[in-house]
């Protein structure tokens, strides 16, 4: 390995900042450089609807303090996105015309909002969520008895609409979605229902199993026509429909790319000394799948396998595996792995009280679980599923107390106790 | 185009590993009484919402206790989207809590139950160990859940090794161990006297190459203390600082250098003398010496229709020690560093006379036992009473590790080739000499206790 490598990592976000403790473990003085295309200090966009909803200030979201650059021996140039890749001359091109040349690269661009296609789309600007930027557009815009449509349920919409209902109780929200239920893909048919229950009881209205198709303006406000027949009238249209990986600086550069960077287990791209991190990846999930994940714990892992093999160290990501926590007026959604049960596999359920469990085992072995209104520890339910342990005996002890069964159950499994 | 530079502009710091974790809490695993949950009450009182769980699972007979374990990379911190979670130069891994959004990311990056989202709170929590006085273990009352300090050992082992990489010692020998382990205690202000052994190959080097930065003197087997006195008493009159230390075996301690010992000790030289015992000649090819273990299968005591392995019981070259009022005699274990290196400050204090270590150093090779076994043989040599842990000033005695409650012989037997013969009535042989030898060690500490320095006494 050469005695110094020169580190270039595209983005400063959650995979990136991984990437360089990865990298700093094992290659205390090689020089990196960190590329951000916002002016900020790095943030996450997860704060985004936190912010929002006034729970924390903006002076506390930066991902790492100001002096971590200095200390982890870094250069930051925020505000300069690169515009271009020569993945051969390993050359990599910036905004404003300058160059950087680099021996290792890490392409942690993260995702971009998928704006949804309507008819008349310019007749009154449809908002996304995204940036800090957005945010400040939507404070500004936002009030009282501001009606407002959020086209998706997915994490980022309902998280709108609870920030939302938190800061301004008397505004009126509705919320599109084209499947038929909120939270699709991430909860099963009946937590969504549960959700979407109290979300309702807060005065939060659904159009579910529609899409918005139409754009129009009616008393200087905008009328969203669906694809049911109906319409909604809104001061306000925040698209929420998804995010897809922020790659069109890589045009021509010569990398695999299907929906994102294809990546293997070691967050290669097809380009020697090319690595691929967290939203912008598409990799090996746990289950052999190939997908994008975008989700915090994935891309902070992904970071550091990426970090560790641009230093030099064989590491190998143990693959993305379905997680979401949901957390809205008090209560706690967790679901890991699936949340339906295929083929020959078996669901068992039990609800006692407010709290409600579901697991979905293949043979002994745990494949997906969820559970609402009670405690429970998604990081030991991922755990279980990924190093297939088997639970079906302490099935019942696992949905009638989900925390306590799961971490007793992978402390056990971890000390080869079991 | 002019780049801007960031922060630390173009210069690049060294970074070196992850700052370790000195201090820690400890829980035995499934060990609790149940239904107790004495350590999460005293951990809610505290700080607000409980940061242990009691895994209190009456339906599969389980009950024990979970809290975070301060991970050196924490995946927790990688995930946190606001910069909350930090780990601090003392190792601990903190959450600020007004920094957190409550999203969950932490609790689902960790997979060993360190952190928990609340939804009455909205918030995570963790445990940052109350800065050192955790109310958990200050609660609870069993001893399975307990705050184990190791900063000072770190600040008593706080010199550089000074032995070089790559010596051709094998692989997980004890000896090496505990001959670093005693430099970084007592630092860069000494003479190293070595003798025939394998340790030799730590003071002196290979050859014409160096394995030390310390000033060393190779000497033969029957004159170790005899050197050390004229240099001791050479560096006396100059008033140098430094001190004159052996490390040698026990081959070169209780057989063939015993009488230039006893004579050091008798003089009151100010000499520290460490024994590193592997209880046999390891360097040559594991012959049996007089510390060996009776029952000791070695290549000159085998295992045959006409013997079954060294007749005699070791020779307690420490108790002799102790005997001839030295200034200060202790045993130590290679399993023990702190109380190893709490030892050598004592030894280093003791300038009026000789200071002696008996320090219990198994060869894995010797004794037959896989390579990274030797820590635990002499682990479980301490927790068995097969090597008392005790300290003696001037022929006065105090055990240091009391072991009320000694684990069953078959623990330490069963660890080694060498005493894997001893069938349930050789195992109870042993098992009688063993505890007359504590009991000895515990009859000389009743008799003779222990006195402070500067306590009325002394010589």
């Amino acid at each position: 390995m050469a005695a110094t490598l020169r580190h270039v990592i595209i983005g400063a976000g959650t995979a990136a900042l991984a990437a360089v403790e990865a990298i700093r473990v094992g290659r205390p003085a090689d020089p990196i450089t960190l590329l951000s295309a916002e002016p900020e200090a790095p943030y996450s966009p997860t704060v985004l609807p936190h912010l929002l909803a006034g729970r924390i200030d903006e002076s506390r979201i930066a991902l790492r303090p100001a002096a971590f650059f200095g200390t982890r021996g870094c250069r930051l140039l925020a505000g300069t996105p690169a515009v271009a890749l020569c993945a051969d001359r390993r050359v990599l091109r910036l905004a404003g015309g300058g160059e950087l040349e680099f021996d290792r690269l890490l392409v942690a661009s993260g995702s971009e909002p998928i704006v949804p296609a309507l008819d008349n789309p310019d007749a009154v600007p449809v908002h996304t969520f995204t940036r800090l930027a957005d945010l400040r557009v939507l404070r500004a815009a936002l009030g009282g008895t501001s009606r407002v449509a959020v086209l998706g349920a997915g994490l980022i919409g309902m998280e709108l609409a609870e920030a939302i209902v938190h800061r301004w109780p008397g505004a009126r929200i509705t919320v599109v979605e084209q499947e038929r239920q909120v939270l699709p893909r991430a909860f099963c048919r009946e937590d969504a229902r549960a959700v979407e229950d109290l979300f309702e009881s807060q005065g939060v209205g659904f159009r579910l199993g529609c899409r918005a198709v139409a754009l129009g303006r009616r008393d200087g406000a905008a009328l969203l026509t669906l694809s049911d027949g109906g319409c909604v009238e809104a001061d306000l249209v925040v698209a929420c429909v998804g995010v897809k990986p922020r790659l069109g600086f890589l045009a021509g550069a010569g990398l695999a790319v299907r929906r994102g960077i294809v990546v293997d287990r070691r967050m290669a791209t097809s380009a020697a000394g090319i690595h691929a991190a967290g939203d912008v990846a598409e990799g090996p999930g746990a289950d052999g799948t190939i997908g994008c994940h975008a989700v915090l714990p994935t891309a902070a892992g992904q970071g550091r396998v990426a970090g560790a093999n641009m230093a030099g160290r064989a590491v190998e990501h143990e693959g993305w595996l379905p997680a979401n926590v949901f957390s809205f007026f008090g209560r706690l959604l967790v679901s890991a792995g699936a949340t339906e049960a295929v083929g020959r596999q078996t669901r068992l359920g039990q609800a006692s009280g407010a709290g409600r469990g579901r697991l979905v085992l293949d043979g002994d072995r745990l494949v997906g679980a969820s559970f609402a209104g009670m405690p429970a520890d998604p990081g030991a339910l991922c755990w279980l599923i990924r190093e297939r342990v088997p639970v079906r005996a302490q099935a019942e002890l696992l949905l009638s107390r989900p925390l306590e069964a799961a971490r007793w159950l992978c402390a056990r499994a971890q000390r080869g106790t079991a | 185009m002019a780049l801007r530079p960031g922060p630390a502009g173009d210069r690049v710091t060294a970074v070196t590993a992850p700052p370790a974790l000195r201090d820690t809490l400890c829980i035995e695993w499934g060990a609790c009484p149940p239904g107790c949950r004495d350590c999460v009450e005293a951990c809610a009182l505290a700080r607000g919402v409980a940061r242990v769980t009691a895994l209190d699972l009456a339906e599969v007979s389980f009950h024990g206790a979970l809290t975070c374990g301060q991970c050196g990379e924490p995946a927790c911190r990688d995930a946190c989207p606001t910069g909350a979670i930090v780990r601090e130069e003392s190792g601990v891994v903190r959450l600020d809590q007004e920094r957190c959004v409550g999203c969950g990311a932490c609790a689902g990056a960790c997979a060993w139950g360190g952190i928990t989202l609340d939804a009455v709170t909205g918030r995570a929590s963790k445990c940052d160990t109350c800065g050192g006085r955790p109310a958990c273990a200050l609660a609870c009352t069993t001893g399975r859940l307990r705050w184990v300090e190791t900063s000072a050992l770190a600040r008593r082992l706080g010199h550089p090794d000074p032995f070089t990489q790559g010596v051709s010692l094998c692989p997980g020998c004890a000896a090496e161990l505990g001959f670093r382990t005693a430099f970084r205690a007592i630092g860069p202000d000494a003479v190293v006297f070595a003798a025939p052994g394998c340790a030799c190959m730590l003071a002196c080097g290979l050859g014409t190459a160096a394995t030390t930065r310390l000033p060393s003197v190779m000497s033969l087997m029957t004159n170790v203390p005899s050197l050390m006195t004229g240099v001791a008493r050479q560096l006396r009159r100059s008033g140098a600082r430094t001190r004159a230390v052996a490390f040698v075996g026990d081959g070169t301690t209780a057989d063939v250098g015993f009488q230039p010992l006893s004579g050091a000790a008798e003089r009151g030289e100010p000499i520290v003398y460490i024994c590193y015992d592997n209880e046999g000649y390891m360097n040559t090819g594991a012959q049996r010496s007089s510390t060996t273990l009776q029952g000791a299968r070695t290549m000159t005591t085998p295992v045959g229709p006409g013997q079954a392995g060294k007749r005699q019981v070791p020779k307690d070259v420490a108790v002799l020690m102790a005997m001839h009022g030295a200034a200060y005699v202790a045993t130590a274990s290679v399993s023990h560093p702190e109380d190893f290196a709490a030892k050598l400050e004592r030894a280093l204090a003791a300038e009026d006379g000789l200071a002696y270590i008996h320090l219990y150093a198994p060869c894995h090779v010797g004794w037959q036992a896989p390579m990274d076994a030797a820590v635990e043989i002499a682990r479980m040599a301490v927790l068995t009473r097969v090597f008392p842990l005790w300290e003696a000033r001037r022929g006065r005695f105090r055990l240091t590790h009391p072991i009320a409650h000694p684990r069953p012989l078959g623990d330490f037997a069963g660890l080694m080739g060498r005493l894997r013969h001893l069938d349930e009535d050789g195992l109870r042989a042993l098992g009688r000499a063993v505890e007359e030898r504590y009991r000895r060690v515990e009859a000389l500490c009743a008799a003779l206790p222990w006195q402070e320095p500067g306590a009325a006494g002394g010589r």
